[in-house]
């Protein structure tokens, strides 16, 4: 899908990050990682114990992108994960508001990671905002409280 | 004294009752723990000519193809992945890696370097991973679980400074040892204590805690001797050492840094623990030598079916993207059920319900190789582990190659915590080295200097399990049915025990499964 050299990656990564946070030193022309500054996202994921993050688009892409990937697209490998981009069962918050809370086989139950507020966050990105998803983002947190299993 | 008598009247026991009667009176005397490993499996009767098909070759699978070939079935295995051991792997240099959604890594390690990024550390007691190991000539060493000297470590403690563990545990164990002695002497435990009692148990708080004759922890020799000098003894006129000062209980207390006192102290992290030479696949590739040529490769399994002629399964040549089939009277199945739960297949609704009950954990853990050595040579850290709550949670230093020089690799994190687990899953690889760096920097500081590569893993993305092991959302309704032969086809594997994220946990799941299954054959 994306292959990515990781020992480019990172070499590249610090050349970026050298010209405004990240110093670095050269040893036998190998450039090297010497301080690391993250971005303000990076910095709020570990402000703090549990997920530290609240506005939906935040909470998917530090939580929810290992499994769906980035943009919703899923992946395939021995198994998969389903992709949530394009997916119509979306259309309605129940459906996502229930697997986020209950978990599903292989998806884990978050009922104890995130707060009511942060899985109505995230249900109404995963409806509106998420690849080309478009539809009309209308969980809320009352909802996620009631659905709450006991 | 009393170690003296015991062995004694074991001895007598031995002599004139025989061998049972001395093993069940030590059973008696708890000196033996018994092991529900029995030696190995004995599959008596002739299965003629049945065929088995073996799904996965981790442990599991192989230990059923090993096993099951010696008792006369004919046995395939369809795997995966291009290579054996499942979950039982390991990474060195040249190997690549390329995780769900992509990303690749290329190990760039030196020599013979590596990280074992699933299982890494064997118990003493899990008989049947031991037992294997000599059967099939694996070099087990040492794994160093407790070092004294390794680091305990919190952000907010001891001004983020990291704390050597002998000062936390020596001056915890001596602290709350006087609090007590004192409680005892002053008469304020006379109702849970008789009085012969009181005496011995303020004898042996002196004794462990390192208490004075007037039941004080205090810097002096007593004290130096357990938690170190502060000017350690050596020789010449300046030879005399000087004592040590001991930190305050209060900030013991206040720095939870006694959370990770006991962890070595858990039955399944006791020293000695053990590890193959040269890496955790030692095992797989030792088990592949005997079973390779029964499995074929790049095998990916997408349906199961059984009825009443047989076993049938439909699996992907992930090479040449050809679906093909394979056939067998019975089938032995270990796949993880986060992957079997998204297979088509005809199982009961009672296993099915099983498989879909079980998610699996996430995990990440990171090799991150050094130029050399510097937890040894500047901190004489010697294996072991560091403790930290910064989320990369630990740091452990190989138990290989202790005082060579030249690079060489730890693990630079290993994360359990769920909301941090999830995150490092979420990000990429690069990203997640760079923080293991960050972090880890904060214990020792020489890590940016000293870096040279790395590779990490997240569990999750393991294209193969989808997880670290799996968890029962509610095993007491469903682990029966699990367990249960289905009509043609038994479930086996670490998921599918009570000893869920080891080896032992598959070892023995398959010799439980291969047993049943061969009574089945042969007794119908
Ligand atoms: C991070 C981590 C740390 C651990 N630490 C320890 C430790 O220190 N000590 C210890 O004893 N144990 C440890 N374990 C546990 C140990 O690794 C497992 O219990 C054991 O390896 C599981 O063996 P298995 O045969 O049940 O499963 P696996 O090894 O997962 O075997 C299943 C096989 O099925 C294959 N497969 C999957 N999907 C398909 C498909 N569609 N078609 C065909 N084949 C497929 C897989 O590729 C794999 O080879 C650890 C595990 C992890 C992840
Ligand atoms: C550990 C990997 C993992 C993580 C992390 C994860 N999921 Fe899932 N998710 C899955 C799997 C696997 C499925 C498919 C379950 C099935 O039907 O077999 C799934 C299914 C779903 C579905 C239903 C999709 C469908 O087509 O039926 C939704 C919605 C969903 N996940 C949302 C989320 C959200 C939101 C998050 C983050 C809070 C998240 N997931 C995090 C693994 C994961």
């Amino acid at each position: 899908m994306r292959p990515l050299d990781c020992t480019t990656r990172t070499v590249l990564t610090a050349i970026a990050f050298a010209a405004t946070a990240l110093s670095m030193h050269a040893d036998e022309g190998t450039p090297e990682i010497t301080s690391f500054e993250p971005t303000p996202l990076e910095k709020k994921i570990f402000d703090g114990p549990g997920v530290t993050v609240t506005r939906g688009d935040e909470i998917y892409s530090t939580l929810c992108a290992g499994c769906h990937m980035p943009e919703g697209e899923g992946a395939v490998g021995g198994g998969m994960y389903p992709a949530l981009a394009g997916n119509e069962k979306l259309e309605y918050p129940d459906y996502a508001v229930f697997i986020i809370l209950n978990g599903y086989k292989a998806m884990p139950s978050f009922a104890h990671t995130l707060s009511d507020e942060q899985v109505a966050a995230v249900v109404n990105y995963l409806q509106s905002g998420l690849g080309d998803n478009s539809y009309e983002p209308v969980a809320t947190a009352e909802q996620v409280k009631l659905s709450r299993p006991q | 004294m009393q170690g003296a008598t015991r062995r004694y009247a074991l001895a007598m026991i031995g002599a004139t009752a025989g061998s049972a009667a001395l093993y069940s009176a030590m059973k008696a005397i708890h000196h033996v723990q018994p092991s529900s490993y029995k030696g190995p499996i004995k599959l008596d009767g002739d299965p003629k000519g049945a065929k088995v098909l073996i799904l996965g070759a981790g442990l599991a699978g192989m230990v059923a193809a090993l096993e099951l070939r010696a008792a006369g079935y004919q046995v395939e295995v369809l795997e995966y992945r291009e290579k054996a051991g499942g979950r039982c792997w390991t990474l060195r240099g040249g190997d690549t890696y390329t995780e769900m959604g992509g990303a690749t890594q290329h190990v760039t390690f030196d020599g013979d370097n590596y990280i074992n990024p699933g299982p890494w550390r064997i118990p003493y007691d899990h008989h049947g991973v031991i037992d294997y190991c000599q059967r099939l000539g694996v070099q087990l060493e040492p794994f160093i679980q407790q070092n004294h000297n390794a680091y305990l470590h919190n952000t907010k403690a001891f001004g983020g400074k990291p704390q050597r563990f002998k000062h936390i545990a020596t001056d915890y164990r001596g602290q709350t040892s006087e609090l007590l002695a004192k409680a005892v002497d002053q008469n304020r435990l006379d109702d849970m204590l008789t009085s012969e009692d009181r005496e011995a148990l303020i004898e042996s708080l002196r004794a462990t805690g390192a208490l004075d004759s007037s039941n004080t922890y205090t810097a002096g020799d007593l004290t130096s001797r357990y938690r170190g000098y502060g000017k350690p003894p050596s020789a010449g006129f300046e030879g005399a050492p000087t004592p040590s000062t001991p930190l305050s209980l209060s900030e013991i207390l206040q720095s939870n840094l006694w959370q990770r006192l006991a962890d070595a102290d858990l039955v399944d992290h006791q020293m000695p623990m053990f590890q193959p030479v040269g890496g955790m696949d030692m095992i797989a590739q030792a088990f592949a030598r005997e079973v390779g040529d029964l499995i074929r490769y790049n095998s990916k399994v997408v349906s199961l079916q059984q009825d009443e002629n047989g076993v049938h399964v439909a699996y992907e040549d992930t090479r040449t993207g050809d679906t093909l089939t394979a056939e067998a009277d019975w089938c032995v199945c270990t796949v993880p059920f986060s992957i079997l739960g998204q297979m088509d297949h005809n199982l009961s609704p009672g296993l099915t319900a099983a498989i879909n009950n079980v998610y699996y954990r996430g995990s990440a853990k990171w090799g991150l190789e050094f130029k050399r050595r510097f937890w040894e040579e500047d901190d004489r850290i010697y294996g072991g582990i560091s403790y930290t709550d910064l989320p990369i949670e630990m740091i452990s230093y190989p138990s290989g190659g202790l005082f060579t020089k030249g690079p060489a690799v730890v693990l630079g994190g290993y994360t359990w915590d769920d909301a941090q687990a999830f995150e490092f899953n979420a990000m990429q690889p690069e990203d997640r080295i760079k923080w293991a760096l960050e972090f880890g920097s904060h214990i020792h500081p020489q890590y940016l200097e000293e870096y040279k590569t790395g590779v990490s893993v997240v569990w999750h993305k393991v294209p193969w399990v989808l997880g670290c092991f799996g968890i029962w959302r509610d095993k007491e309704a469903h682990y029966a049915n699990a367990v249960k032969i289905d009509n043609r086809v038994v479930c086996a594997g670490e998921h599918v025990s009570y000893l869920g994220a080891w080896l032992e946990g598959a070892i023995e799941s398959s010799l439980d499964a291969i047993g049943r299954l061969h009574d089945k054959v042969i007794n119908g």
